[in-house]
């Protein structure tokens, strides 16, 4: 369905010392057809960047984007636009996507208006949304600072749903919501998965849901994915060192004194793995190779030289007895 | 002689579009050296409880009740009084960090300025002192953090700025409102790890709606709806076992615990519902429910304000 190599994006800043901010780095990962793929990482470790390029919200800086057979990297601004209804965008924050002069109804009326409908069949469309993501048919008169932000982010799924899209990229739907609202916003987007056989990319820095929501996650830091696997594999044996810390907490991370926001271009004397200043096996090979995403079980991937070494020395250890 | 008791405290807010009932009837009261963990969805006025313990609520208020800190009444003294008893011997430690602290001073002065006015330390050594603070928060080199501005910090930093703030002039008692919102996972950890070490020997009052911090701090868990309290119960029986529907409702919408959530919205508080608040979302509704409304009930040594144990 989806098929994402080397993606990358980098914000450039500055006028007389550029910094670099390589807010994507290098990226490669697919989704299936009908799957959830989850993509947990800290705020400012470039998910939501992520999100918005793999859909071309922004434009990623290099690499390939194959959706559905096509790459649409290559596409041009018509042809892209063909494309965008069937790839489709929840943010985080409902209040702000939705557009306070219109009312709920007139929102989700708006891509049905597009796609070319009659205004019966809008219409009746509308009241079928608004029912399917659990709203009532009063609701469609009313305006977004009415309604509450779970109610609000609903009305946000049936604008989504409107257009009838495959593939949808939901970017931390439930974080400004209180638990109890978040946990019927999940549902519900997972019913519609159901229903309508989505594929979803889901982003949320709460690896708890991710066991909820998703078939398969990848974890990022600072602009890589790290770790990527089956959801039951990563929780079981987590085995890159910042995903034990995801799940456990084990490790003492203090706050550190690099700052998040991506890796800067520092030349040579940035360490080539990312992770190194706050990693505990942390070794001088760290600092020359940069790690690859590399199998280390039948359905992992893991990018560190540590314990990729383990790995191949187990299965050598194998191969000789 | 408890050394906080609420009885019976109520604060509505008058609006344009009618009186809210932030908080109704609400009973509580927190022993010497115990942490208490307020808990509730957004609205449910738990946060105005804090703050009228401070007494920080606007003077339009209709207020009602008796707040007792240590055998006084902190609505009868004088404002100047209260004033002086704030920071020294209650600490507040804010929501939202970002929004707590004064973009135009350096942190080192706003962690000072508590310590100037209620312990009347001279600047530089208030300075100094605020250094000592940033350390014991776990900052990275105070002595340069001690002379940067807000936006020089990260999130998490921040919160940790507010901390040290809320525990400037040792205060005895500390409400903490809210202190992990908008936190990442890792970071989130931290922070619980160094509210836990601040902790020791203090008495709290932590406002969250996240259940893992309560667990984590908490001696007695209180859990409100509406405005007013439906539970309370020591922590450890109450993430055993929970009496109250709604926080069993509340319990279950947590991932962990299977994604089963209480169905609607809480309601308006200026439109309360009729007898029972909880009555209209509850699976256990009964005609008793929808006409009367239920009172505190001890049930096993906790309470609950339920029908189904009275």
């Amino acid at each position: 369905m989806l098929e994402v190599t080397g993606l990358k994006k980098t914000f450039t800043s500055g006028i007389i010392s550029r910094t670099v901010t390589r807010a994507v780095d290098d990226v490669s990962f697919f989704i299936e057809k009908g799957e959830t793929l989850g993509l947990v990482g800290q705020s400012g470790c470039g998910k939501s960047t992520l999100g918005q390029c793999v859909l071309r919200l922004i434009e990623p800086t290099a690499g390939k984007i194959v959706f559905n057979g096509t790459d649409i990297t290559a596409l041009d601004n018509r042809a892209l636009n063909s494309i965008r209804p069937s790839m489709q965008m929840i943010f985080q924050n409902p209040d702000s996507s939705l557009d306070p002069k219109m009312t709920i109804g007139q929102s989700i009326a708006e891509p049905l208006k597009l796609k070319g409908n009659n205004r019966e069949k809008t219409e009746s469309k509308v009241v079928e949304l608004i029912k399917q993501v659990g709203l009532n048919p009063e609701h469609i008169h009313r305006f977004p600072h009415q309604l509450s932000g779970g109610q609000n982010q609903r009305a946000v799924i049936a604008r989504v749903l409107a257009l009838e899209p495959i593939f949808i990229v939901a970017d931390e739907p439930t974080a400004s919501l209180d638990i109890s609202v978040q946990a019927q916003i999940l549902n519900l987007l997972k019913d519609l998965k159901e229903e309508y056989n989505l594929t979803m990319l889901f982003i949320s820095h709460d690896l708890e849901l991710m066991k909820h929501m998703c078939d398969r996650v990848a974890v990022m830091y600072r602009g890589k994915i790290v770790e990527t696997g089956k959801i039951e594999d990563i929780f079981q044996h987590p085995l890159h060192p910042y995903t034990k810390l995801l799940l456990t907490g084990d490790s003492d991370l203090e706050i550190s004194t690099v700052d998040y926001k991506g890796t800067k271009n520092q030349g040579t004397k940035n360490p080539v793995c990312s992770y190194y200043f706050e990693c505990p096996l942390r070794s001088k090979a760290c600092l020359t190779e940069t790690p690859e995403l590399k199998k280390a079980s039948s359905n992992q991937l893991v990018a560190c030289h540590q314990i990729l070494k383990n790995v191949s020395g187990n299965t050598i250890r194998m191969e000789n007895k | 002689m408890n050394f906080l008791t609420i009885s019976n405290l109520y604060v509505n807010f008058p609006t344009e579009d009618g009186l809210v009932k932030a908080v109704n009837g609400v009973d509580l009261s927190i022993a010497e050296s115990e942490i208490v963990g307020l808990i509730g969805e957004s609205g449910s006025g738990k946060s105005v409880l804090g703050l009228s313990i401070m007494r920080l609520l606007q003077d339009d208020v209709i207020f009602k009740g008796d707040i007792l800190y240590r055998g006084k009444n902190l609505y009868s003294i004088e404002k100047e009084d209260m004033r002086k008893l704030r920071g020294k011997e209650i600490g507040m430690i804010l929501q939202n960090p970002g929004s707590s602290l004064n973009p135009v001073l350096t942190v080192g002065f706003q962690i000072a300025e508590p310590l100037m006015l209620h312990k009347h330390v001279k600047g530089s050594l208030a300075i100094e002192m605020a250094k000592e603070l940033l350390g014991r928060v776990k900052i990275k080199e105070p002595s340069k953090r001690v002379k940067e501005y807000p936006h020089q910090y990260s999130g998490g930093m921040k919160e940790r700025a507010i901390i040290a703030m809320g525990i400037a002039s040792e205060p005895r008692f500390i409400i903490a409102d809210e202190p992990t919102k908008g936190l990442d996972v890792t970071v989130k950890r931290n922070i619980v790890k160094l509210l836990k070490e601040i902790s020791d020997k203090k008495t709290m009052l932590i406002i969250t709606h996240d259940l893992g911090v309560a667990e984590e701090l908490c001696d007695r868990i209180a859990v409100m709806y509406a405005g007013e309290l439906v539970e309370i119960a020591p922590v450890t029986s109450i993430f055993e076992s929970q009496l109250h529907p709604y926080t069993q409702g509340f319990f279950n919408s947590l991932p962990a615990r299977g994604l089963k959530p209480v169905k609607g919205n809480s309601p308006s508080l200026i439109d309360l519902p009729d007898g029972c608040r909880f009555h209209p979302r509850c699976t256990h509704c009964t005609d008793r429910c929808r006409k009367e409304h239920p009172s505190m009930v001890e049930k096993n040594s906790r309470l609950v304000r339920c029908f189904l144990y009275a």
